[in-house]
């Protein structure tokens, strides 16, 4: 169910990857002296049903690489389709309605809503769909409860531990059945044990949605390896793509 | 100081905020030190160099030997007398062309050559020579002050006509020439404040030459001055050595020491002389007399500080809030608290200091501009070009305050931020504080205590519960007080069950306290001048009114939501924004008070400002019964009436003699020592009525003419309030039958003194007199007359009842009114044998000025023109001297007079609205850059960019409006108290002006929020992700 606004449907586009990246350039403060070339003609595909890493130095490109693809911020040149959009050709308010519908992020910081509860937090991106809050609550209930967080639905998020903020972080973003999942270090603040459950989660999320992409940037090896491919990025560009599964 | 750079733009708020509370500090102290100042300058040098006058109201005139008795005198108590003059003061009327006239023209005849007594000055600051300029030979040359030029259109050189009295009240004309013009507001002729602003001045043996013979030597004033302390007296008449708390000045009791030996030494020359110290008066009255007029103002003042330092505490803790995280990184590597404590400080006092230093440099001008519109308002001499006289005190208060206010609200936050839990502000968790046992006992300990405070207060006042002790308004706050505190107490104690319900019994305590006296004690009252209660209530009614709002904000926010929740579109936006208000409870509950206040004050002032203006204007149109003009003859005449009958347009017309005469309000004989000249008597307007004019018929009914009364006696008629007009007319009649019945003199008493022999002393059978707002009814008045056995003196006992007839109009309104017996034994009536005074009723309307003013003055071209053979002016050979007033315009224009006090007070709440903006905007800028991050994390999310600014605007329009209702209400609630209680009228609402200001706060509020959260919005989400505070 989606609300009044219309909305850019993905096209068809079964037999294509789900993201196309080509040429992409990002420079911040662009032709002043203090500029910075950040991303430098980045190519590659992401076909739908997989979980991508992207690996790399700190300072070498990735959350920007993640932003540009999410629609957060605008790339210099080259283009990014996604679902057979390009999104450089949209607009603003077709880019928020884009990301509403088809793209999910998550954070290293989880960025929750600290004055909402895990189920408001979870509810959010349904109402601004258009749900009914009725339908909204259950919707986020039933996903919670998948989440392992059916008793802590009505906590705020300074009342969790890191792992259960991230698994509400993660519902937030999974509860509009995005095709897109992007997670800018999901578990960099999470110990070992809780990201091993972190990753657990996306998988079986990629496993249940085979129509779903994941893409996570990380610094660790360990996550790395548990994704279906590595993209590692070195001084804005592409140093390897290596497919593991 | 990199701190304070790196934070430039959160820093250069903090300092607008604090320069916008110093300068309101430096503005309103002045503004309060400005009453004071601005008329005790002007009553203290309205006197100019004189500092003892003597005057005889009984016989008006008298001999000018009576200055060398004076001067002569060789009494210590005079030694250092350096002037001593006469002169006769009265009011003329000046026929400046035909038929024109100006009949209220202060007429002052002087001695030309005592330069002690100052000297005058032309409009380029120039002397002018008075001895050489009054002493032309020829045609009587006279000097006018620049109001007068320019009311009457005269020019130096130009002539008019005047009328000099001939010492017995006959008018004799003389033509004059104007030589010179001369500066009212400087030196010697300055104009007395509450004086028709006119006058002409001229040689005081022009003006004795036409009176009659035997009183060519008469005068009517004698001006003493003495030795200042500078020419070797003990007298200081500099306006800073007057100590207006103290009430006295070096050389104060030298004067009354003079003042005793000049009336024992006048005793047998002139028994009924006055003579006073205007200065010794003006010393102990400023004061008094400005007390309500000041208690007003810094009840504004208060109101006006608290919201400045409202703002000052919330732009402080949202310092401290967004600092959270920094303060725990600090703490993190190591800082000790004491040392994070004394780095905010530092910083926080730098950022003030400025903020102070910049406030003065604002407020001085803005103290300036306030001075001069508190001159200007009262007439104050040098209004325009007077620069105000800041007191140091004003400004180095007003600095400290707002420095030290600073340093105080930076501290508190400061020591608090800096104890905060580290793990949780680095985690981004608001800290938490867990009530442990001690702070719950400590709570019980502060209920129970508030409670036993309350009860002992009370004990203090007595028998509370009796309605008598409510009668006496001084006792309502010490009950109000002490209710307050014990119902608080309580209210503490059952928090310790049920936060809310707890908190919510003390808001409605505090609340309910303010309305149950508003709307009950006050209604009772009956003694006592009530200070600070007003104060208090308001107190009252703004933190109960805070308090419900923020102990119920949970409930509140949440039904707020759910009606958004109605709205697809903005369900999520609410469900943000109402949680963030929740988040932010104490800062919005801050920054809602500062528009209760504000709102509060300005809602009051406009509210009262239009209740005064159509209660009192339309009240007087029924009052006025018809009447449109009312004519003043300086000649009386029985023609007059006849004569104003034939002029087209006139249906009617009501004739009387009217007189000035001197009332006293205590028994005057000379064993009476309640009787103070200076304060028991007044010179009163007397109008006779007569029966066969007022009610022709015999019958009191449709044909008469009733005078409508007030306030009535409860001896003779059942007093009554809030009557309908129709009862007060019908108990008017009972009145007038009861006025007009016989009556009979009765002697009362007989007094012989040493001094001035035999005075009897006889009453009236009863109520002769209808009294008006100075002599009430039932009260004793005592007036000068002929007795039946030739006494002197006659004592009319007893008001009937006071009218209210007309008002405030000059010449009518506010005038006693006497049976033609008592009229006939009043010395001024042997002179006014025929009608003086004329009640116009024409066919126009009461509100249709044009026509009535062209009546109006047809009437006056009719009676005055002395170029007309067929006036009535050229066929008595004299000047009629016929003056018009149109009632309607009196009434607005005597009421505008008053509502410039209003106006006043509209600016200056009104300079509350601009701190509520500012606030306003302050804190919506500030909130949007705290809410960055979040704002990048709904746009991640898939808010769009109007959802994000619908986000702010909801949440500043939602502070704004809680402002709008609380104050609003409060605002009506309490004008229709102080409607209802104080100026005992209807109250009138301002749709309109309430209209604009809700208007102007949702509109601050709507600007505030658009102009950040749109510029936010634009901002790219992925930057504003990574926004840290």
């Amino acid at each position: 169910m989606t609300g009044t606004i219309t909305r850019l449907k993905l096209k068809n586009t079964e037999n294509m990857p789900l993201i196309r990246v080509n040429s992409l350039d990002k420079k911040y403060n662009e032709g002043k002296n203090n500029e910075v070339h950040v991303l430098k003609s980045i190519e590659f595909d992401i076909p739908r049903g997989q979980m991508i890493a992207i690996m790399g130095p700190s300072g070498c490109g990735k959350t920007t690489l993640l932003n540009v693809v999410g629609g957060l911020d605008k790339y210099s040149s080259g283009s990014i389709n996604i679902g057979g959009n390009n999104i450089g050709e949209i607009s603003e308010r077709e880019m928020t309605n884009f990301r509403l519908d088809n793209i999910g992020f998550i954070f290293q910081l989880f960025n929750l809503f600290d004055s909402q509860t895990a189920l408001e937090n979870v509810t959010l991106p349904l109402l601004l769909q258009g749900y009914s809050p009725d339908d909204a609550i259950e919707k986020a209930k039933m996903m919670l409860q998948e989440v392992g967080l059916g008793d802590r639905m009505n906590h705020l998020p300074g009342e969790l531990s890191g792992g259960q903020q991230q698994r509400v972080a993660i519902s937030r973003a999974l509860i509009t059945e995005p095709l897109l999942i992007l997670g800018d270090e999901p578990t960099g603040d999470l110990d070992s044990e809780t990201s091993a459950d972190i990753m657990k989660l996306f998988q079986r999320t990629i496993r249940e949605n085979p129509q779903m992409s994941i893409v996570i940037v990380t610094h660790s090896q360990t996550i790395a390896e548990q994704c279906d491919r590595i993209l590692r990025i070195e001084h804005g560009k592409v140093a390897s793509d290596e497919v593991l599964k | 100081m990199k701190s304070i750079l790196r934070r430039k733009q959160k820093n250069l708020l903090t300092v607008f905020s604090v320069t916008l509370a110093v300068a309101l500090l430096v503005g309103v102290g002045a503004a309060s030190n400005g009453i004071y100042g601005a008329f005790s300058d002007s009553w203290w040098g309205l006197n100019a160099d004189t500092d003892i006058t003597i005057e005889d109201p009984s016989s008006t005139y008298f001999p000018s030997n009576i200055t060398d008795i004076i001067s002569n005198s060789a009494d210590p108590n005079l030694s250092t007398l350096n002037g001593i003059t006469q002169s006769i003061e009265t009011y003329s009327n000046v026929l400046y062309s035909a038929g024109k006239i100006d009949a209220k023209v202060s007429m002052y005849a002087i001695e030309t050559d005592d330069p002690q007594f100052g000297q005058y000055y032309d409009m380029k600051g120039k002397v002018i020579d008075i001895n050489s300029t009054l002493n032309s030979q020829g045609m009587p040359q006279v000097i006018i002050n620049n109001e007068l030029a320019i009311s009457l259109d005269l020019k130096i050189g130009d002539t008019f006509q005047t009328t000099i009295d001939n010492g017995q009240g006959e008018p004799v004309p003389m033509t004059v020439k104007v030589a010179d013009i001369f500066d009212a507001k400087l030196g010697r002729g300055r104009e007395f404040v509450f004086r028709p602003a006119s006058r002409y001045v001229i040689n005081i043996a022009q003006v004795q030459q036409k009176m009659i013979d035997g009183m060519k030597d008469h005068i009517n004033v004698i001006r003493l001055s003495f030795k200042q302390i500078s020419e070797g007296g003990v007298l200081s008449r500099n306006i800073n050595d007057l100590d207006i708390n103290k009430q006295t000045f070096p050389g104060k009791e030298m004067l009354e020491n003079a003042v005793d030996t000049l009336k024992e030494m006048l005793s047998e020359r002139l028994p009924t002389a006055i003579v006073r110290s205007e200065r010794n008066v003006a010393a102990e009255n400023i004061e008094e007399n400005l007390r309500g007029l000041v208690g007003v103002l810094n009840l504004f003042v208060f109101m006006l500080n608290l919201t400045a330092l409202l703002l000052i505490i919330n732009v402080q803790a949202m310092n401290f809030d967004d600092r959270s995280y920094q303060t725990a990184v600090l703490r993190a590597m190591g800082s000790s608290r004491g040392q994070i404590f004394r780095i905010f400080l530092i910083e926080s006092s730098i950022v003030r200091v400025i903020g102070s230093v910049f406030g003065l440099l604002v407020g001085l001008p803005y103290a300036d501009w306030m001075q001069r519109t508190i001159n200007a308002l009262f007439e104050m001499p040098g209004a325009d070009e007077a620069k105000a006289t800041l007191s140091q005190s004003v400004i180095t208060g007003a600095f400290t305050l707002g420095v030290l206010l600073s340093v105080i609200t930076a501290a508190i936050p400061a020591w608090a931020a800096s104890g905060n839990s580290i793990t949780e502000e680095l985690r981004g968790i608001k800290s938490t504080k867990t009530k442990n046992v001690s702070s719950r006992w400590k709570i019980i300990f502060f209920g129970v205590l508030l409670i036993i405070v309350g009860i002992l207060n009370a004990s203090n006042v007595g028998e509370f519960w009796k309605v008598e002790v409510w009668k006496n308004i001084d006792n309502h706050t010490p009950i109000i007080t002490s209710f307050g505190l014990s119902l608080s107490g309580i209210g503490l104690l059952v928090t310790q069950f049920n936060k809310r319900f707890g908190l919510n019994i003390s808001a409605i305590a505090i609340l309910g306290l303010a309305y149950f006296d508003m709307f009950w004690g006050l209604t009772i009252v009956e003694e006592g001048d009530g200070n600070n209660l007003f104060t208090i209530l308001l107190l009252y009614m703004i933190i109960g009114s805070a308090m419900l709002v923020i102990v119920n904000f949970e409930a509140i926010m949440g039904t707020i939501n759910k009606i958004f929740f109605i709205f697809t579109p903005l369900r999520a936006v609410s469900q943000v924004t109402t949680k963030q208000l929740i988040k932010k409870k104490s800062r919005a509950t801050l920054l809602f008070t500062i528009f209760t206040i504000i709102l509060i004050i300005n809602v009051f002032v406009s509210t009262i400002s239009v209740t005064m203006t159509e209660s009192l204007v339309n009240q007087y149109e029924w009052r006025s019964q018809g009447n449109d003009i009312l004519i003043n003859t300086q000649v009386p005449s029985d023609n007059i009436t006849a004569e104003i009958m034939n002029i087209e347009g006139v249906t009617q017309v009501y004739s009387f003699r009217s007189a000035m005469i001197p009332i006293y309000y205590e028994n005057p004989n000379t064993d009476n020592a309640d009787f103070d000249i200076n304060s028991d008597l007044r010179f009163r307007q007397v109008i006779e009525l007569r029966e066969d004019i007022l009610n022709p018929d015999g019958d009191w009914g449709e044909n008469s003419y009733v005078i409508t009364v007030e306030r009535v006696d409860e001896k003779l008629y059942e007093k009554k309030t809030g009557i309908s007009e129709l009862e007060l007319m019908d108990l008017s009649k009972t009145i007038m039958k009861d006025f007009f019945a016989e009556r009979k003199f009765e002697l009362e008493s007989n007094y012989t003194s040493a001094e001035t022999g035999d005075i009897k002393i006889e009453k009236f059978d009863e109520y002769m007199v209808l009294g008006d707002i100075f002599a009430t009814s039932g009260s004793d008045i005592y007036m000068q007359a002929k007795g039946e056995n030739g006494s002197e003196v006659v004592a009319a006992k007893q008001v009937t009842a006071s009218n209210d007839f007309l008002g405030p109009v000059d010449g009518f309104g506010y005038s006693l009114m006497v049976t033609p017996e008592l009229a006939n034994r009043l010395e001024v009536f042997d002179y006014i044998k025929s009608p003086n005074l004329f009640l116009v009723k024409t066919v126009n309307g009461f509100f249709d000025d044009t026509e009535n003013q062209r009546i109006a003055l047809s009437i006056q071209q009719k009676l005055n023109n002395l170029d007309d053979p067929n006036s009535l002016s050229s066929k008595l050979g004299v000047l009629v001297g016929a003056t018009s007033r149109l009632i309607h315009t009196e009434m607005s224009a005597l009421w505008k007079q008053q509502a410039g006090f209003w106006d006043f007070l509209a600016t200056f709440a009104s300079i509350g609205l601009l701190i509520g903006a500012a606030g306003m905007a302050i804190i919506a800028m500030r909130s949007v850059s705290e809410r960055l991050r979040e704002i990048g994390m709904m746009r991640a999310i898939g808010f769009s960019r109007n959802k994000v600014v619908s986000s702010v605007i909801i949440e500043m329009v939602f502070l704004g409006l809680f402002g709008l209702i609380t104050g609003v209400i409060n605002g009506i609630l309490m004008s229709y108290m102080f409607a209802r209680n104080i100026f005992e009228t209807r109250m009138v609402l301002p749709y309109d002006i309430l209209g604009a200001y809700s208007a102007i706060i949702i509109g601050v509020a709507l600007i505030s929020a658009i102009i950040p959260g749109v510029r936010a919005s634009r901002i790219a989400p992925s930057q504003a992700l990574r926004y840290t505070g």
